[in-house]
């Protein structure tokens, strides 16, 4: 599993959406028979999207050297996840375990009251705790360094005071606190296993060729650790959302399933589970896309 | 390391050295915590905690925190002050202690995570409840109620106590599992988490785990000076379903002999159960008939698995000797095992359903093997294990002797699947799976 970034590449396949629609355009002027296609018409039309592709790569560029979050600016759900996902970046620990802080993470809100709680705080134990349940174990000393560094950007690591040992002592407690309100049901059934299991079987599917084509498993995998900024993602069976990710995620390519097309009676998907229809599964799908809302990479302004 | 301050709770937290407070107490402290909050988590906690009490976890909310408390562990509570009054603990009340003490970070983000602001308003709470904490030490709203000490076995102290909200009896395990500066152990951790995990399947064949509950901190003995927080010490209260007798006594009530028929269904079960946890990567260690429950209609229980490492510490506390009698030849020489253990104990039971008298009653390890030696004959010198502290040649040379002559009332494919399970060579030996496809089973005729 990549440990890059995973919203830096999900944000490449959200462009490759308007990149294929691009492409559809510039296709579809250049068979229209009827109108005589100069030179001029040609380039003008290219201008366009050329301008729009540089554009959006500088809009990138800037942005991932601009954006860094102010975390005591906010605690909404994005920004706390966000918050444990680069804490977990720092700290390299694996993306399952940054997956499992996570979902401990809006377990947990799911129970109590945001305001009721320092939410960075909840969010750095999920962390640590997320280490204890994936046996990836991460120091407590790390964890609280990179948690107030991330908070507190620039400051110096904690010294050995009052100051560390009581932040010791409120993470320790935190833990049992979250261990007690999940009721010590802190191993969660990942999505990616079911993932793996079904992208191995459409890649076998798809035969290597054609499944090389396109990064529907990385763009996949993405999407997942994506969602887990989203609450919603203990909204649905863990196998379902991996179906939907996956779909996305060939939507995304415009990538046809071989034999079988988007009328066919029984779509793939219904190979791994039965009941599926595609009404939910569209529903999950937007729930994934709804994620990438509040990230500020993407807003305008 | 000297400077660090310690918090003890004792010193704190007067206001929870009750464990049965009124519900929702109100008070100074509470007026300014957010109200709705806590009824909101209140509510979505009171199916989860029990023992723990949900009440206490909102506090945290603001400067009421820690004012509400456990009022159900009343029940424990009793337990508590008979059995354990030789933990110097001011501890009943400190069920509470995690949401309180979540505190000091809220002021984090505030870039003052300083401890004094935080020890003004432990103090502050402490003042403000000392009152209300004396007027509320009855056990009335206990959820569990405790009907009779169980057993004070090596893995801890066994309560039968009643769920007072649905009347199902219970067994109460008390496991005592260390608390580091580090938190709770990952062992432990990962062990109890992974009980929960098992409890989706509902296999009819392993004890129910209905509920786990935070209990009291403990000091315990200090072992080193330097480290004062390694000798702290938490009590996990495991809530199992209840079943009147265990395999031990079900057996010496049927001095007259089990019928063949239920001998080979409780085997059945026996190694049902036994597969679905080695299916999920779980060891038991520690088969024995006192480990496998009867319910009233026969059908066996397996109990007690899956906390090894948990049990460790706790193992450590107590001088209680475990039996060998089932303890397959790796084990008792040291070595390293795996699910294969379980096997053999299987086996050892199985035979035992027959004869009604354990197959190996050994008094030492030593004694142990050569009685296991009389009766599947001493391996040969290449099958002994290399780099063992008991040598191949300290063994007398024992001939194996026919299972028949030692288990006479069983048929030959009982028999020989018992042949298959009391295996020098642990890789040798039959799975579970394999077991349960075994003729034994296949065969309608017992």
């Amino acid at each position: 599993m990549s440990r890059e970034p995973s919203l830096l590449k999900s944000l490449d396949a959200q462009e490759s959406i308007s990149m294929l629609g691009i492409n559809q355009e510039r296709s579809d002027g250049g068979m229209n028979p009827t109108e005589p296609i100069t030179n001029e018409a040609l380039s003008s039309k290219m201008k366009d999207v050329i301008d729009v592709l540089a554009m959006q790569r500088e809009k990138r560029n800037t942005l991932q050297k601009s954006i860094t979050i102010d975390y005591t600016k906010a605690n909404d759900n994005f920004t706390v996840s966000r918050f444990i996902f680069e804490c977990g970046l720092k700290l390299d620990a694996h993306p399952l375990t940054i997956a499992t802080a996570a979902t401990l993470y809006h377990r947990f809100f799911k129970e109590a009251e945001l305001q009721g709680y320092d939410c960075y705080l909840i969010g750095s134990t999920c962390l640590y705790l997320a280490g204890k349940v994936k046996d990836d174990p991460l120091k407590i000393r790390d964890v609280m360094n990179v948690s107030h560094n991330t908070l507190h950007r620039g400051s110096q690591p904690l010294e050995l005071g009052d100051q560390y040992w009581s932040m010791r002592d409120a993470i320790v407690q935190a833990e049992l606190l979250i261990m007690r309100m999940l009721k010590f049901q802190v191993m969660p059934d990942h999505p990616h296993k079911y993932m793996l299991h079904y992208l191995r079987s459409l890649q076998a599917w798809f035969g290597e060729e054609e499944w090389s084509k396109y990064p529907v498993s990385k763009t996949s995998m993405a999407l997942l650790q994506d969602f887990h900024h989203s609450p919603a993602i203990l909204d649905y069976p863990s196998n379902l959302i991996a179906i939907a990710c996956i779909n996305l995620s060939l939507q995304i390519y415009g990538v046809v399933v071989p034999l079988m097309d988007e009328c066919d009676q029984q779509p793939w998907f219904n190979v791994f589970c039965k009941d599926l229809t595609r009404n939910k599964l569209w529903e999950i799908m937007e729930k994934i896309m709804a994620a990438y809302d509040d990230e500020p990479e993407t807003r305008d302004n | 390391m000297a400077e660090r301050r310690r918090f003890p709770s004792s010193e704190l937290d007067p206001d929870l050295s009750s464990p049965t407070p009124p519900k929702r107490p109100k008070q100074a402290g509470d007026a300014e915590s957010d109200d709705e909050t806590e009824q909101e988590a209140e509510k979505s906690l009171e199916t989860s905690e029990k023992l723990s009490s949900p009440e206490a976890l909102p506090g945290t909310s603001s400067s009421g925190a820690g004012t509400s408390r456990p009022k159900e562990l009343g029940g424990i509570k009793d337990v508590e002050t008979t059995e354990e009054s030789e933990e110097p603990v001011p501890d009943v009340g400190q069920v509470a202690g995690p949401s309180k003490q979540v505190e000091p970070m809220t002021s984090e983000k505030d870039e003052e995570p300083g401890t004094s602001s935080r020890i003004e308003v432990r103090r502050i709470m402490g003042r403000e409840s000392t009152g209300e904490v004396q007027t509320s030490l009855m056990g009335e709203h206990a959820l569990y109620q405790e009907l009779s000490l169980i057993g004070n076995g090596a893995y801890g102290t066994v309560y039968k106590a009643k769920d007072l909200t649905s009347g199902q009896v219970v067994a109460l395990k008390k496991v005592r599992v260390p608390l580091t500066e580090d938190g709770l152990p990952t062992s432990t951790l990962r062990e109890i988490a992974a009980l929960k995990q098992l409890e989706r399947f509902e296999h009819p064949h392993i004890v129910r785990l209905l509920d786990v509950c935070q209990g009291n901190y403990l000091q315990l003995p200090s072992e080193d000076e330097r480290s004062e927080r390694v000798d702290r010490g938490l009590i996990l209260w495991l809530v199992f379903e209840h079943v009147e007798r265990d395999l031990a006594s079900y057996m010496s009530s049927c001095s007259n002999g089990i019928p063949p028929e239920d001998v080979k269904r409780m085997s059945r079960e026996i190694i049902l159960g036994v597969d679905f946890l080695h299916s999920h990567r779980i060891l038991h260690r520690d088969l024995k008939p006192q480990n496998l429950l009867v319910t009233h209609e026969g059908r066996i229980k397996i109990a007690d698995f899956g906390l090894a490492k948990t049990y460790d510490f706790e193992m450590r506390l107590t001088s209680v000797v475990v039996t060998l009698w089932y303890r397959a030849p790796e084990v008792l020489l040291g070595c390293p095992y795996a699910t294969p253990v379980d096997i053999w104990s299987v086996g050892c039971i199985l035979a035992e359903l027959s004869r009604l008298s354990p197959l190996f009653p050994g008094t030492s390890e030593g004694d142990q093997l050569d009685r296991i030696f009389q009766v599947i004959g001493t391996p040969s010198q290449d099958e002994w294990p290399e780099n063992v502290s008991l040598s191949w040649t300290a063994f007398p040379h024992r001939q194996a002797r026919p299972l028949r002559s030692i288990i006479p009332n069983l048929n030959d494919h009982g028999l020989d699947l018992i042949k298959n399970t009391l295996i020098f060579d642990p890789h040798s030996r039959i799975t579970a799976a394999q077991a349960l496809r075994h003729q034994y089973f296949v065969d309608e005729s017992s």
